[in-house]
Parts: structure tokens; C-alpha cells; sequence
């Protein structure tokens, strides 16, 4: 922080929390990109909603229907209070791994592995963008996680 | 006795590993442990046939105790984990991972398996 103030007076110097996994800012990036926000994300036909709830008080106050998982472990990395509630809901998971989550979800979706069965666009933990391309081809009938969402959208949008 | 927790992403004991290349078995002997200093391990009179039962006010778990050196005295560290989130809490709709007092005992009861666990947080 020091150094941030001493250099603050010849120039702008941020910090940028690391992200412990793969492509893990991946999605702060792009959510600050686009909506300068990268949490408490609420959306009502098309737009943003502004609202002071987060994941926690939405799963906290069991404001939710369903949940939809892309590739991570609530269920391991929330308090079990919230697992509980995120349990008590039905839970769609499109992963390609095994977990806590995939144990307890009512559906599971396996995904390709994006940069080994499918192409696709990763973020660095220091925000730089790596397009990522396929080395093998994925099992038959297995889509990427981005390619599921687009199907569960259009599915949405034709009910 | 008393101890400070803390949830700690560890390389040794991490949970994502032992999902791709482990089994159930493997994933509670890595995580399902806290890790302890020698001097803590001694006054508690533990063995390595015991375990420990720790309780904070968001709940009860029951872990394997290791002796690490690296830890100060007062406090234990647990592996992010499904085990560990049996005794962190939200305050405030804040995430409560550290710095949570929890109160240790040591038991002969035995170690939860994951898929008990999740039956005994779906209870």
C-alpha cells in the first residue's frame, strides 16, 4: 500500500487480487468490462438491476428457484449453512470434474475441458487474455460450457 | 481448550486434486485433518489414534490432528474443504473463513466420510 501511494503521485497504480485457479478472473474481467461491477450481478429482462443483494443473501434468504453451477464447488467452499440451502433447491451442474457439487446435484452436465477439448478464451491472473485452441477432440455428445449456457438460454427464450 | 482457526488453501491438501486424482478415502485423510503446533499437539495428550471435535458457533467437525511447526501456538489451520466449512459462518453476509474461535476436545469418535457429511448437512 506504500508503494501504491508513492507511486499514486507520479501515476495510477492498481492492485488486483490473484485468483487461485485457472481462468478464475476470468469472469471479474469481463463482468467489470461490461457492467463495472464484478459481484451482486442481478439481471430483469435484459438489464442490469441494481440491488445490494449478493450470492449470500440471495442463498441466505432462499431467494432463489433453482441454481445453475458452471464449473465450481459451492458446496465444498460455501459454510454448510449455505450448502444446505443451495441443497434444498434443485441444483443443475455443468462441469467437467468431480466435487462435492456434483454429488449432490440433481442434474449433472459434463463439459469439455476448454484449451484441451475445446477452444475457447481464458483470462491470465494478471488479466491478460490467452485464446486457447483444441488439442483432441471432445467425447461425442459433450459441449463446451459456454455452448450448454447458449442451449439453456435459447431453451429459455423459446418457453 | 481454546484455538484460533483459520481455512487455508494448502497445495499439499487441496481438495480439487484429490476429486481428479484421488478417491473418497484419500480426499478425508488429506482434508479432513487440522494442522497443529507439536507444543499444542502435546498439551492436548493426543496420539495418532485420536482426533479432535471442534466446535465454533457455526457448528461441529470432527478432524484428524497433525503436527506442523510452522503454526503458532493457540491456533489450528484446516485445508479449505467441506470439513473445514462445517465451522465457518457468514456474518453480515461477509463469508466467516478466519480468525474463529473454536473450542477443541478430543475424541475417539471417527472422521466423517464425504458422502456422510453431505447427508448429515441435507438432515
Amino acid at each position: 500500500m506504500q508503494l501504491i501511494n508513492v507511486k499514486q503521485k507520479k501515476g495510477r497504480i492498481s492492485v488486483v487480487m490473484l485468483g487461485g485457479h485457472y481462468n478464475m478472473v476470468g469472469f471479474d474481467h469481463v463482468a467489470l468490462s461490461i457492467y463495472g461491477k464484478n459481484h451482486s450481478l442481478q439481471f430483469s429482462d435484459n438489464q442490469l438491476v441494481e440491488t445490494s443483494d449478493t450470492i449470500v443473501s440471495k442463498i441466505e434468504n432462499e431467494d432463489f428457484d433453482c441454481s445453475i453451477i458452471v464449473g465450481t464447488d459451492p458446496i465444498s467452499h460455501f459454510p454448510w449453512k449455505l450448502s444446505k440451502k443451495l441443497m434444498a433447491k434443485p441444483l443443475i451442474l455443468i462441469d467437467n470434474k468431480q466435487s462435492a457439487t456434483s454429488y449432490v446435484a440433481d442434474v449433472v452436465i459434463p463439459s469439455t475441458l476448454t484449451g484441451i477439448e475445446s477452444a475457447g478464451l481464458a483470462y491470465r491472473l494478471d488479466h491478460v487474455p490467452i485464446e486457447l485452441g483444441t488439442i483432441v477432440n471432445a467425447p461425442d455428445n459433450i459441449f463446451s460450457d459456454e455452448e450448454l449456457l447458449n442451449r439453456l438460454i435459447e431453451g429459455l427464450m423459446e418457453d | 481448550m481454546e484455538l484460533l482457526l483459520n481455512t487455508v488453501r494448502m497445495v499439499d491438501y487441496d481438495q480439487m486434486r484429490e476429486f481428479t486424482f484421488g478417491d473418497d478415502n484419500s480426499l478425508k485423510e488429506k482434508l479432513a485433518i487440522g494442522l497443529i503446533n507439536p507444543e499444542d499437539f502435546k498439551n492436548l495428550n493426543l496420539t495418532s489414534s485420536l482426533n479432535l471435535k471442534l466446535t465454533s458457533i457455526y457448528g461441529t467437525v470432527i478432524i484428524n490432528p497433525k503436527q506442523e511447526e510452522n503454526i503458532p501456538l493457540g491456533s489450528i489451520t484446516l485445508p479449505v474443504s467441506i470439513w473445514a466449512n462445517q465451522i465457518t459462518g457468514v456474518e453480515n453476509n461477509k463469508l466467516v473463513y478466519k480468525n474463529i474461535n473454536v473450542k477443541i476436545e478430543v475424541t475417539r469418535d471417527s472422521v466423517l466420510d464425504i458422502k456422510d457429511l453431505l447427508n448429515s448437512i441435507r438432515e
